[in-house]
């Protein structure tokens, strides 16, 4: 199996350890991982910029996949979102034509043979990697957020009732609870419009996560973690890849 | 127009839940936006997280909000942080989080109490380090940096003349 790594633009600063240890992962479950000069997947701000450029830009990135012969795996489930989004829309017969025109000024060419991945979905078919690497008896709430799931004809999982990051959490031997904050939204999006609002909400999760029993919240998107964690000191917060790094 | 108004997007909406006020309701924006075409500007502050995708209509007002912004974009109503954000990703290549940031600062418009500001300032005292465990980077550009300015530029042009798609040029970029 081969895979290009698409680290999204969070890995170089406040992502970089959830990039760090999902790229180690990848390589303990035996798989070959290459890195191309991926560009910013845009999300729906240069969408609503430009959809144009924003659909050029995800085109690119998936022709750099393609041109490699590998699928993309991401762990930011917005790059993630956006990555498929664009590759959905590029069915269409007159858009690919559109934006290969694009391309060509860079020499590039979009033929839609690269499949996109969420990093959870990956190791998800790689169980014996995490299988028991845990100790018994962490209590833990399984915190999805919102893009990985939603809208449901893009997410990874049934939205209304997901259960891909429990059990995968179960099999390396936590205690997941029942936590049902689990796919309410962070807040992280709104760190810059609605700073007061972002920092309650950040806030909630957390309360309702320490609610249902957790000694620690678990999440799956760079974002989520950022917001989590800059919001409150009280409970602690890491992504799953660092989480099981260590044990594996 | 399909909404016929039952509130289940309001019901579930991050951004409305936040607002004490009641002033942000996607049922009401979605309305006026279909009977008077009017824009709301309350439509940045939506999280954007699908919530509303349970319309038992289908209308997916996170769409119907993200064309309100559009529509104030084409008309030249560009927030400060879409702006920030756009010209870091056509110069950088990717969202460089420092380059944005401080682009943001500079730009002056941000509310100085936004926890960003003191997360970024904290940061930048500190040598690179921030205060809450997260590295933060110096800004650099990617190696991706020229061909995401040549696709942004290739599209504007192609949009500031009029054309309706781009006719397609090799520029000699190796591929």
């Amino acid at each position: 199996m081969r895979l290009a790594f698409f680290p999204g633009c969070s890995a170089r600063s406040s992502g970089m350890a959830y990039a760090k240890a999902s790229l180690e992962l990848l390589k303990k479950a035996g798989i070959e991982v290459i890195q191309p000069d991926f560009n910013c997947c845009g999300t729906h701000i240069v969408e609503e910029y430009n959809r144009d450029v924003w659909l050029a830009l995800n085109a690119r990135n998936l022709s750099l996949a393609e041109s490699e012969k590998a699928d993309i795996v991401t762990t930011c489930p917005a790059c993630y979102q956006n990555l498929k989004k664009a590759k959905v829309e590029l069915m269409d017969e007159e858009k690919r034509k559109d934006v290969n025109g694009v391309l060509a000024a860079i020499n590039r060419e979009y033929r839609g043979e690269a499949n996109v991945f969420h990093i959870l979905e990956v190791l998800d078919k790689f169980r014996d990697v995490i299988a028991g690497c845990a100790d018994r008896g962490i209590k833990v709430a399984a915190y999805y957020g919102c893009q990985i799931l939603r809208p449901p004809e893009l997410g990874i999982d049934d939205p209304e009732n997901p259960g891909i990051f429990e059990s995968f959490l179960e099999e390396a031997g936590f205690e997941v609870v029942d936590f049902r904050a689990r796919s309410e939204c962070c807040g992280g999006t709104l760190l810059l419009t609605n700073p007061e609002g972002f920092k309650r909400r950040a806030r909630e999760i957390v309360r309702e996560a320490k609610k249902a029993g957790a000694e620690c919240v678990i999440t799956l998107c760079p974002l989520c973690q950022f917001s989590l964690e800059i919001a409150q000191d009280k409970v602690p917060v890491t992504s799953f890849a660092e989480l099981v790094l260590g044990k594996v | 127009m399909k909404c016929y108004q039952c509130g289940t997007c309001t019901a579930d909406c991050t951004a409305a839940s936040l607002d004490e006020e009641g002033k942000f309701n996607p049922r009401r924006m979605v309305l006026e936006y279909y009977e008077r075409g009017k824009v709301s500007e309350l439509s940045w502050l939506c999280a954007n997280c699908y919530k509303c995708y349970r319309c038992p209509k289908g209308v997916k007002p996170y769409e119907v909000l993200a064309e309100m912004r559009e529509e104030m974009i084409r008309n030249g109503k560009v927030p400060a942080f879409v702006k920030a954000f756009v010209e870091t990703v056509r110069a950088y290549g990717e969202l460089d989080e420092t380059a944005f940031f401080l682009r943001l600062m500079r730009s002056g418009r941000m509310m100085d109490s936004s926890i960003v500001i003191s997360t970024i300032k904290a940061t930048l005292r500190k040598e690179g380090i921030a205060g809450i465990g997260k590295t933060i980077s110096l800004p650099k550009k990617s190696r991706c940096a020229k061909e995401v300015s040549i696709i942004f530029s290739v599209v504007e042009g192609a949009r500031a003349r009029g054309e309706s798609r781009v006719v397609p040029v090799a520029q000699g970029v190796p591929a």
